[in-house]
């Protein structure tokens, strides 16, 4: 191997693959150059950490951006902390959005208390990958499920290792769903992440499902006493599998 | 909270140089990723939400006129004085953290923003790019040069502040 800066610092940030990572490792200790060179970056790096503080968002500031935000969705309500020239167009373009939403699931759905249903599950997975807490238990075991949700919800749900047909089980979390706390299992698929909300079936249960907005698929089926929810980017196709696989 | 407020902060903060100017800035981002909503197709939302405050932050600098970062390194505003007084191990450590700082803040923008991503906010080439809307390879090259210039900067003016 060459004496490479770059690759030093390719390394150090992290964006080497195992096989390269481990060439550049050997000519460290083979180089006592790039050695020195190592670790000039790294002791870089610790002072840049020291010298450049970080700024997180001030006290209250998250309140007033939520304010900021509803005065430009619904001026009318109260007064804005300030004005703010942009409103009128942010106003227009959420109210469009908020047609456009209704409408395309308008187009989908034919009862109201479905297409709730279905807009609340969408934006919940939508909020779950803005979010920090896609999971509040990143595991890809099983059998630990049943014993977290145990003391959270009062059902249990049924969790399935798909891994041989491509869904990694990631992890899970407690959400609020249709008016109860509802188990959300996360899984891989690819580079795609996966929802799956499950909790038990009402008396009667809504028909089967097949839901896509702004390049969100969502499957909703009943089975065995439960209602699920599956979304993802991912195409319907491989929606649909996992559906069959928990089918069986 | 908000998703990712603190990033945003962060970002703009370091962008702009400026308390107020940040705020003014995030708040506006907020704003606008609610009204692009339409156009986010999943994926990773801290890259989607810091390239929307990073296009915002530009343009509130380019609208001032100070997208060069071209400010002489004040010398007196930020050595603390300490030029004349003993030279003490702390004192100095103190000292270089404040000049490195300040070489931090001088960097041209387009090398501080991929800097303050990678460096604060841990974000890999492929985030830092998805958010700057720069090839992964010119990411690597500007931190690159980012991080030269800091050394060169840091090593001028340890050196003035001897003298």
């Amino acid at each position: 191997m060459t004496c490479s800066r770059e690759l030093l610092e390719r390394y150090l940030d992290g964006e080497l693959d195992a096989s390269t990572c481990a060439a550049v490792e050997q000519h460290l200790v083979d180089c006592g150059e790039c050695s020195t060179a190592c670790s000039d970056l790294r002791e870089q790096r610790a002072a840049i950490h020291a010298a450049a503080p970080y700024f997180a968002a001030p006290p209250g500031f998250d309140r007033y951006v939520r304010a900021a935000i509803r005065g430009a969705a619904a001026p009318s309500s109260g007064r804005p902390l300030r004005p703010t020239p942009w409103r009128a167009l942010a106003l227009a373009a959420s109210l469009l959005l908020a047609v456009s939403i209704t409408w395309n699931l308008a187009q989908l759905h034919h009862r109201p208390a479905e297409s709730d249903l279905s807009e609340a599950v969408l934006s919940n997975h939508v909020r779950s990958l803005l979010d920090d807490r896609l999971v509040d238990v990143p595991s890809s075991d099983r059998h630990t499920v049943k014993p977290w949700f145990a003391g959270r919800l009062d059902y249990s749900p049924l969790v399935k290792d798909l891994q041989s047909e491509g869904f990694i089980l990631i992890g899970w979390r407690l959400e609020y769903l249709d008016g109860r706390r509802v188990a959300a299992l996360v899984y891989r698929r690819r580079q795609h992440v996966i929802n799956l909300y499950t909790w038990p079936a009402g008396p009667s249960p809504d028909r089967d499902q097949r839901v896509t907005h702004n390049g969100y698929n969502a499957i909703h089926w009943t089975g065995g006493g439960m209602v699920y929810w599956a979304v993802s980017d991912v195409a319907m196709a491989d929606l649909e599998r996992l559906h069959q696989l928990y089918e069986q | 909270m908000l998703p990712h407020l603190d990033s945003a902060h962060n970002l703009a903060r370091w962008i702009t140089r400026n308390d107020q100017d940040a705020q003014d800035v995030v708040q506006e981002a907020y704003l606008r990723a609610l009204r692009f909503f339409d156009s986010f197709q999943g994926g990773d939302g801290k890259a989607w939400l810091l390239e929307i405050v990073r296009n915002t932050s530009l343009s509130m600098l380019r609208r001032r006129g100070r997208v060069a970062g071209t400010e002489p390194f004040d010398e007196a505003a930020h050595s603390g004085g300490s030029q004349s007084s003993n030279p003490e191990q702390a004192l100095a450590d103190r000292e270089s953290t404040r000049v490195l700082r300040r070489c931090i803040e001088l960097l041209p923008v387009e090398f501080r923003e991929v800097l303050v991503m990678r460096e604060l906010e841990e974000m890999s080439y492929r985030e830092i790019g998805a958010a700057t809307g720069l090839a992964q390879g010119t990411v690597m090259s500007r931190l690159s040069r980012a991080r030269k210039r800091l050394e060169e900067c840091a090593r001028k003016n340890a050196r003035e502040a001897r003298q």
